[in-house]
């Protein structure tokens, strides 16, 4: 029993979800601390797929910050979903060479990915839409427009007040 | 003496106010149609919202302000510095039901940020915004950019009323006889540009890999908000979201394009293009962008051999100072590496904002215009100094005509520098006093108040809701060239003395 339950321990802390990884915003902040070395981010991928020679850009936010990631086109068919408005993307690790300015890429700041794992594929969610918030356009709607007919009955009897 | 105000300027305010309130919902027609084609029901249901209100205070305050008056000058800048913020908090209604914003005050910013064209941004998880909220973030700074009033003035406005609404909204080029055609012919421009920018930049983005859909989409809004010289993007990474150098040098045309006075534009549009060598004005842009560039190379020297090669230094720098001085405040860098600059680096593009671009552009800040009239002013005292004082010594300059230049010019121009120079130090005071540092808070106060959003990351939702404030009546100020405000302050004054 003992042995599994090791096994499952050190699997678990194998597993990308525990390994140790840094967040962007304390990359982007220690640029010079980073630079040239392989870190490991965690984040939706969000956006667009972008094309170059060679790869593609995709754009990956964590809590707090964003960054461009360089893969190469392999990794393509990885992804299923970039998040959007209705759409969560894929939550992804993505180990890479972080470059303060990239000598590849003129001078951007990017990771250049090693690996790429999707930990939780994205999905299409639906769109919620408060019921409070419905009811209250309609009220508003109905008592705005005969608030605005009562107006215009007003100014239609006594001298035209406005010139629309 | 100096007329007092009656119950008769309250009842005109009021009722062209009215008249802006529902042209301002009449404007957000288009992200409801937008959110509907999208699917975005939650986003519609934010504008159908925000609509009917703008359309049931507009009719109120309609029919409670009768006006068959003509406007007069305090009246039409009263109505402009009231509509500024009228148009501030009914276009920050949508954006703060679409959930994105923490606070109104946040959503307020946002949208007077818009109008501005200053490009300053408090939304969060931009990423996930509606097509919808977004569109309406953009569609505000082209219509911010023309001018709040300019859009009302085509439709709801009379000839001579027109004009002096126009005026106060720090626009006094009279490209053609009378405001309501020039207002026209700014509008024209503004869409021809709109569909050869949009498509130019669709086009880049398409050769980049994304969808059409996307890319017209990316096109249109980063078109707007760049001819504008607003500086949004619809996503948080701005410019450096798409790691493409080619948009880059179209988004520096557009930017260029939104900087330069429309008089330049309206000479070139009726094939007078030598208006773009002579124009005294498009000269002393070309140098002070030249004088501010080489302040930030002079601040980078020794920094240098950190960039791979010279066109990634290129590329990070001088996108950064023409952003700055254009007003644009597009970024392909993040804030915490602006902030890194080397101090004198950070001076030149501090320089650079508080220059501007082309007066009657979509530009902000003191305004090359008057930059290169200082200089002319110095020059005819040099000469008048150098020459028999029974000398009439006269300086000319060439902007769409020969002028030449007279006291009262260079007086009105010191006025409203000496104003831009104080905001810009007041926002820069009370950063400090917030704890941010000097060279900073000067940074972020001058791109506030010159209406560029360029930021070194103080622009926050944590920031102090004070400093909201205070930043939010700098891009006001800033956007109206002043007048208009004092006339405010003084109107309701004289209504609290009563």
């Amino acid at each position: 029993m003992k042995k599994i339950l090791c096994v499952i321990l050190v699997g678990l802390l194998y597993h990308p979800f525990f390994s140790r990884a840094q967040t962007i915003s304390a990359i982007i902040n220690n640029p010079d601390l980073f630079d040239g070395k392989i870190v490991t981010v965690r984040g939706e991928l969000i956006g667009d797929i972008m094309t170059g020679k060679g790869g593609f850009w995709v754009n990956i936010l964590d809590s707090e910050s964003a960054i461009g990631v360089w893969l190469p086109d392999s990794e393509k068919g990885k992804i299923k979903f970039l998040g959007k408005y209705g759409v969560q993307g894929d939550f992804v690790q993505i180990k890479g060479i972080f470059n303060k300015r990239c000598i590849e890429h003129t001078g951007d700041t990017d990771i250049h990915a090693i690996s790429l794992q999707i930990l939780k594929t994205g999905m299409e969610k639906n769109e919620e839409i408060p019921v409070e918030k419905v009811v209250f356009a309609f009220s508003l709607g109905i008592v705005s427009l005969a608030a605005i007919g009562i107006l215009h009955f007003l100014s239609r009897k006594e001298s035209p007040p406005y010139d629309l | 003496m100096i007329p007092d105000f009656s119950k008769d300027d309250i009842s005109v305010v009021s009722h062209y106010l009215g008249k802006i309130l529902i042209a301002l919902g009449i404007a957000q027609l288009l992200p409801l149609i937008v959110g509907l084609i999208s699917g975005e029901m939650a986003a519609v249901i934010d504008f159908f919202i925000s609509i009917i209100a703008c359309f049931s205070f507009g009719s109120i305050l309609l029919y409670f302000s009768p006006s068959p008056y003509e406007l007069n000058w305090r009246q039409g800048m009263i109505i402009v510095a009231l509509s500024w913020f009228l148009a501030m908090f009914s276009s920050a209604l949508p954006l703060y039901l679409s959930g994105h914003f923490e606070y109104f005050l946040d959503a307020c910013f946002e949208s007077m940020s818009a109008y501005a064209t200053t490009g300053l941004v408090l939304i969060q998880d931009l990423d996930h915004l509606s097509h919808a909220h977004n569109v309406w973030r953009h569609l505000m700074c082209f219509i911010g950019g023309q001018g709040i009033i300019l859009v009302a003035l085509v439709f709801f406005f009379r000839g001579g009323d027109a004009l002096r609404i126009y005026i106060g909204e720090a626009r006094d080029d009279k490209i053609l006889p009378n405001s309501i055609t020039t207002a026209k012919f700014i509008w024209m421009v503004s869409f021809t540009y709109l569909i050869i920018g949009s498509l130019l930049l669709c086009f880049v983005l398409l050769l980049n890999g994304m969808p059409f859909s996307r890319a017209f989409f990316h096109g249109l809004c980063i078109f707007m908000a760049g001819w504008d010289t607003a500086g949004f993007a619809p996503q948080s990474l701005n410019i450096l979201y798409y790691h493409n150098p080619a948009l880059e040098i179209v988004t520096i045309i557009i930017i260029l394009l939104g900087a330069t006075s429309f008089g330049v534009h309206y000479a070139v549009w009726t094939g007078r293009f030598r208006e773009l060598k002579e124009d005294f004005e498009v000269k002393i842009l070309m140098f002070t962008v030249f004088l501010t560039y080489l302040i930030t190379l002079v601040g980078f020297s020794g920094y240098v051999m950190r960039f791979p090669d010279t066109f990634s230094f290129f590329r990070s720098t001088f996108y950064q100072v023409i952003s700055a001085h254009t007003g644009a405040g597009y970024t392909n860098i993040y804030a915490s590496q602006l902030a890194e600059w080397p101090q004198l680096a950070i001076f030149g593009v501090i320089v650079a904002m508080a220059i501007g671009g082309c007066m009657n552009s979509t530009a902000g800040g003191i305004k090359v215009f008057r930059i290169g009239l200082f200089y002319k002013s110095m020059k005819r005292e040099v000469r008048k100094l150098a020459y028999p004082e029974s000398s009439y010594i006269k300086e000319f300059f060439h902007h769409q005509r020969e002028i030449s230049v007279d006291d009262a010019m260079v007086k009105t121009a010191m006025i409203i520098t000496v104003c831009y120079i104080l905001l810009y130090l007041s926002g820069a005071i009370i950063g400090t006093f917030f704890g941010y540092d000097f060279l900073l808070s000067l940074f972020e106060s001058v791109s506030a108040a010159a209406n560029v959003g360029l930021s070194t990351g103080i622009t926050s939702t944590s920031m102090p809701a004070f400093l909201k404030i205070w930043y939010i009546i700098e891009m006001w100020a800033g956007r109206l060239e002043f007048f208009a405000i004092f006339i405010l302050i003084r109107f309701f004054v004289k209504l609290v003395r009563r």
